[in-house]
């Protein structure tokens, strides 16, 4: 299975288009007020250094709000990449197509080089 | 040992006699990694490399890129997408042991998951393959 992940309404760069195999997602973190960072298999291969996809969720303001937001994310992120389907793709999240699971408000990915 | 049976992907540029060093590859489609942008009207597929995919933690690992040369986002906004959707569609491929034809140019033939893609711009690959790069 494959993960795609659309940061952009007009693909341009790098990071408005990429896509994963669903069997190198390294799971989830909470990086900041608000974000839940995913990790995967960098492109290049390395183990100690693979892409980073920040999902932005919504700050409320108080810990134990922002705690239900960042699991839903988390929960959606899961369920994304443990989909398994004829096609052999899931859209994990996608600003063209409108697909925001989770309560997820924006991606940002971070390659690495 | 039971060596695992599985389908691979076969790419080829155009050319002449399409017979010269790196005219095509073949990857099984367990090593792919991943895909990108990579122009308007290009996405970048990568597979493992054998070269160095072994030793965990090396700070030089490769791979090896395909691009894909398809229609600009000025006619489809989505193509991008709508070829990696297209690509996962092939690897998906419920067949074992099948060389699957992704991208012939030479010959003019796509897999018949691109046809909708194919209006416009034929997909094709124009790029020199990227054989243990990075």
């Amino acid at each position: 299975m494959i993960t795609i992940y659309n940061a952009a309404a007009v693909i341009d760069g790098t990071d408005d288009l990429n896509v994963y195999r669903t069997k190198d997602f390294y799971g989830m973190e909470s990086t900041a007020v608000g974000v839940v960072t995913s990790r995967y298999l960098g492109a290049v291969n390395h183990s100690d250094a693979g892409d980073v996809i920040a999902l932005t969720v919504v700050s409320s303001g108080t810990d134990d709000a922002d705690r239900i937001n960042r699991l839903a994310a988390m929960d959606a992120m899961v369920s994304k990449n443990n989909t398994v389907n004829k096609s052999g793709f899931v859209v994990a999240f996608s600003e063209i197509e409108n697909v925001k699971p989770g309560g997820i408000t924006g991606i940002a990915v971070s390659i690495d080089s | 040992m039971n060596k695992p049976v599985e389908n691979y992907l076969y790419f080829a540029l155009t050319g002449t006699s399409g017979d010269a060093a790196n005219d095509a590859v073949c990857y099984p489609a367990s090593t792919f990694i991943g895909a990108t942008f990579s122009a308007a009207n290009k996405t970048i597929l990568k597979f493992e490399d054998n070269t160095a995919n072994t030793i965990d933690g090396a700070v030089s690992k490769k791979f090896n890129s395909v691009t894909l040369t398809h229609a600009n986002i000025s006619t489809n906004a989505s193509v991008h997408m709508d070829i990696v959707k297209a690509v996962a569609k092939i690897m998906a491929n419920p067949g074992k042991g099948k060389v699957l034809t992704v991208v012939d140019t030479a010959n003019g033939i796509v897999a018949e998951e691109f046809e909708a893609l194919n209006n416009t711009t034929q997909v094709s690959c124009g790029d020199a393959f990227g054989i243990t790069a990075g």
